[in-house]
């Protein structure tokens, strides 16, 4: 893999990210690495939260005045991405690269356009069956075993958020980026 | 990653600022930080602040538990004031579903690999710590915590229907029957088979029959109260427990509920599916049964509601099909599998000079109390509970690897044969286990013998056939058992493609004295003989015996005559001095 990026499933701007990679083709190019950014959210996700509620509105705001091609809808709350991010993890490992990712897509959209809660292992259980992936309903201890050793990368960067994109000569691109500069700097891989 | 100096030069050449809230989302932790028994400074209150969350300190561990009682906390950061270990625990025990990390001195790994198992997360040296590594270690002490609550709800509920599994159903079922001593009132327990997963399974992938067992789950749990308890007990058999369930017709009515609930056609996408479910109920009204003995008893019933068709609820009641005799027999042989159980061996010998060319394995149950039981009071049983796939999976292996153990002491090949029953028959794991015994033991294929029965097979004779056809590509010979007891015609034998044939004792023991007998051995061996098949004699006891079975032209036998079951130094000692 030419780059490596770190992202998190409730995080707008990675869901973004995530999308305009796909757009320019590059995607089969970056790996995937899930982190959980907010560890403590509760499962299952709270949709009561006032300001919770009122600090995601502001993040799709953001993202929709910086990346209109985007699809996003305000979602009710903010779900936990733990089950979520294992649940890829095994994807990557059981599936085929396009298949893992097309089921790591459909995780976000199903956040962050369709509004369902990510943490609920039915919902994780639909997508991967709508894809086909069964293992993602099941991971293994080595699915979170390799989660961890994200994580604990992703820890040792002092640049300490989500998108994170880091090419395999150690240059970095933090948080949301145009489509040229995602381009150009994918050019430089 | 790339190395983290490349992102510091970054940094430091003012490329990316670590700072930037744009398109970033950052690490935090939402709910309260909780710091107890503040000893002054900001370290706590600073990792907080660099977590985006609120921050509360309390004085000692007993304000803290009074404060995690009604507000919702992240983590705990506890400075060990020489106390670290009582009041982790009291912590744990006001609230064990948020993690605590203790700060402190210590030096002694002893006390902080303690603390840690009185459930803390983490012990942190205080004299070295910033708000960096305390951040860290905080979210890692969420992480690890919630990754141990899960781990312990993955042990009590199954995975893949969210209904309870085994083990908690038996837990609870244990604090029923206790509570019920306390205080009376009536146990029910209902045993659900469910029919119809290998056909999914077959045609439409595991994937769907995955969905279809959890549409069951649902189902059941639809049917029962919601303080019923609801488990998957394994494959596709589930358990139900109620409490203070009323009456026997109110659990009937209940079973019959789950039964019609199941039958309900399930859309999978690609196709429209319907289950069966059959049910067993057991109403404990007097406190007579434990809780082993509720379960064989609604798996008992279960049995009598499939073996009626299906698609129905049974009620168990003491008497029917040999009543609590066979219940306790059924309870203790399941625990004796297979550490109570013994193999014996009758060589099969040629009829002419007795030289000894087989041997059949035959099962010994040595009870603890009891002693030596009848496999005629426990084959029954076993084959009525299913414990029969159980016991012969042992018998397949103890054979082979008896018999491999024979040929490597006396240089002789041995060949073992081994009873199937007709549950083995019905389970879709035969050939794996008759594989599985193979590669574990190194006997070579051909020297294992399957004995089955010609009523198993004229069940279905389709199966039967496809089974057989299975059986003899793995190499195996084949031997039909008590031929002449049941069905016996040619036609269904020309399709088995058998090596051998048994002719029963109570047709040996006839010979030469009863003219039927004797017309009877004489037509089997001429079956045999017209099909290319061997022929083996059971039950031969005298010389009168076999100076007939040869003149009628039998070629081997087994019986007293020759040997009677021998341990397997005995069986070592024959072969080595055939």
């Amino acid at each position: 893999m030419e780059a490596v990026l770190y992202t998190d499933i409730n995080c707008p701007f990675c869901y973004a990210t995530e999308t305009r990679l796909e757009a320019l083709g590059v995607a089969d190019r970056v790996e995937w690495r899930g982190v959980e950014h907010e560890p403590d959210l509760p499962v299952p996700m709270l949709r009561d939260d006032a300001d919770l509620k009122e600090e995601v509105a502001d993040e799709v705001t953001q993202v929709r005045s910086r990346a209109a091609e985007v699809p996003i809808e305000v979602p009710q709350g903010k779900p936990n991405t733990a089950r979520a991010i294992a649940a890829a993890a095994a994807a990557m490992r059981a599936a085929d690269p396009a298949q893992a990712r097309a089921f790591r897509h459909a995780l976000y959209k199903a956040f962050w356009v369709d509004g369902g809660d990510v943490s609920d292992p039915a919902l994780i259980a639909e997508v991967a069956q709508q894809h086909d992936v069964q293992a993602a309903v099941d991971p293994r201890p080595e699915d979170e075993m390799r989660v961890t050793g994200w994580r604990l990368d992703w820890e040792r960067s002092p640049l300490r958020g989500v998108p994170l994109l880091v090419r395999s000569d150690g240059e970095i691109l933090y948080g949301l980026k145009g489509p040229e500069e995602l381009r150009t700097f994918m050019q430089g891989t | 990653m790339g190395d983290s100096a490349t992102t510091d030069r970054a940094i430091a050449a003012g490329c990316v600022d670590p700072a930037s809230d744009d398109g970033v989302c950052k690490p935090r932790v939402r709910r309260r930080l909780l710091e107890v028994g503040r000893p002054g400074g900001d370290l706590v209150a600073d990792t907080a602040r660099r977590l985006g969350t609120r921050f509360i300190a309390v004085g000692d561990a007993t304000a803290a538990a009074g404060y995690l009682a009604v507000n919702d906390v992240s983590c705990v950061v506890l400075h060990d004031n020489g106390n670290a270990l009582n009041e982790v625990g009291d912590l744990a025990e006001a609230r064990g579903d948020v993690p605590v990390v203790v700060v402190g001195p210590e030096r002694d790994p002893q006390v902080a690999v303690a603390v840690v198992q009185a459930g803390a997360q983490d012990y942190l040296l205080s004299h070295d710590l910033d708000d960096v590594t305390l951040e860290r270690a905080v979210r890692h002490a969420i992480d690890r915590h919630r990754t141990r609550v899960q781990l312990q709800g993955m042990a009590l509920y199954d995975q893949l229907t969210g209904v309870a599994n085994r083990t908690l159903f038996a837990d609870r079922l244990q604090q029923a029957i206790s509570r019920r001593e306390r205080t009376g009132g009536v146990i029910a327990v209902l045993f659900v088979d469910v029919d119809g997963f290998k056909r999914i399974n077959d045609h439409l992938g595991h994937a769907a029959g995955d969905r279809a067992l959890r549409a069951a789950a649902l189902r059941i749990g639809g049917a029962v109260r919601t303080i019923d308890t609801v488990a998957r007990f394994g494959g596709d058999e589930f358990t139900v427990l109620c409490e203070d369930v009323g009456d026997e017709m109110s659990a009937l009515e209940m079973g019959e509920r789950i039964a019609s609930q199941v039958s309900v056609p399930i859309e999978l996408g690609v196709a429209e599916v319907v289950l069966r479910a059959s049910v067993g109920v057991v109403v404990d009204t007097e406190a007579e049964l434990t809780g082993d003995e509720l379960l064989l008893a609604a798996d008992q019933a279960m049995y009598r509601a499939k073996h009626r068709g299906g698609g129905r609820a049974e009620v168990w009641r003491p008497g029917k099909r040999g009543g609590d005799n066979e219940i306790r027999v059924e309870a203790e042989l399941r625990h004796a599998i297979p550490h109570q159980l013994r193999a014996v061996y009758q060589p099969q010998v040629a009829l002419a000079d007795g030289t000894p060319v087989g041997a059949e394995a035959l099962v010994r149950w040595e009870h603890p109390e009891r002693g030596m039981i009848s496999p005629g009071e426990f084959i029954p049983v076993a084959e009525r509970s299913g414990l029969v796939v159980e016991l012969g999976r042992w018998m397949l292996q103890e054979a082979c690897a008896e018999a491999r153990r024979v040929e490597a002491a006396t240089g002789r090949p041995v060949s073992v044969s081994v009873n199937v029953s007709g549950r083995q028959v019905a389970d879709e794991g035969l050939i794996g286990d008759v594989a599985a015994a193979l590669s574990a033991s190194g006997l070579s294929a051909d020297r294992l013998c399957l004995e089955l029965t010609e009523s198993t097979l004229i069940e279905d004779l389709d199966a039967g056939v496809a089974l057989v056809s299975r059986l003899k590509e793995l190499g195996v010979t084949l031997a039909l058992d008590d031929f002449g007891k049941g069905y016996s015609s040619l036609s269904y034998l020309k399709r088995l493609p058998v090596d051998t044939i048994k002719i029963d004792r109570s047709f040996v023991s006839g010979v030469p004295d009863s003219r039927e007998d004797v017309a009877i051995v004489a037509a089997v061996i001429s079956f045999a003989r017209a099909l290319d098949m061997n022929v083996l004699a059971e039950g031969v006891e005298t010389k009168a015996h076999v100076d007939a079975l040869l003149e009628l032209g039998c070629t081997h036998a087994q019986g007293f005559y020759f040997h009677r079951p021998l341990d397997p130094d005995a069986l070592r000692d024959v072969w080595a001095n055939a």
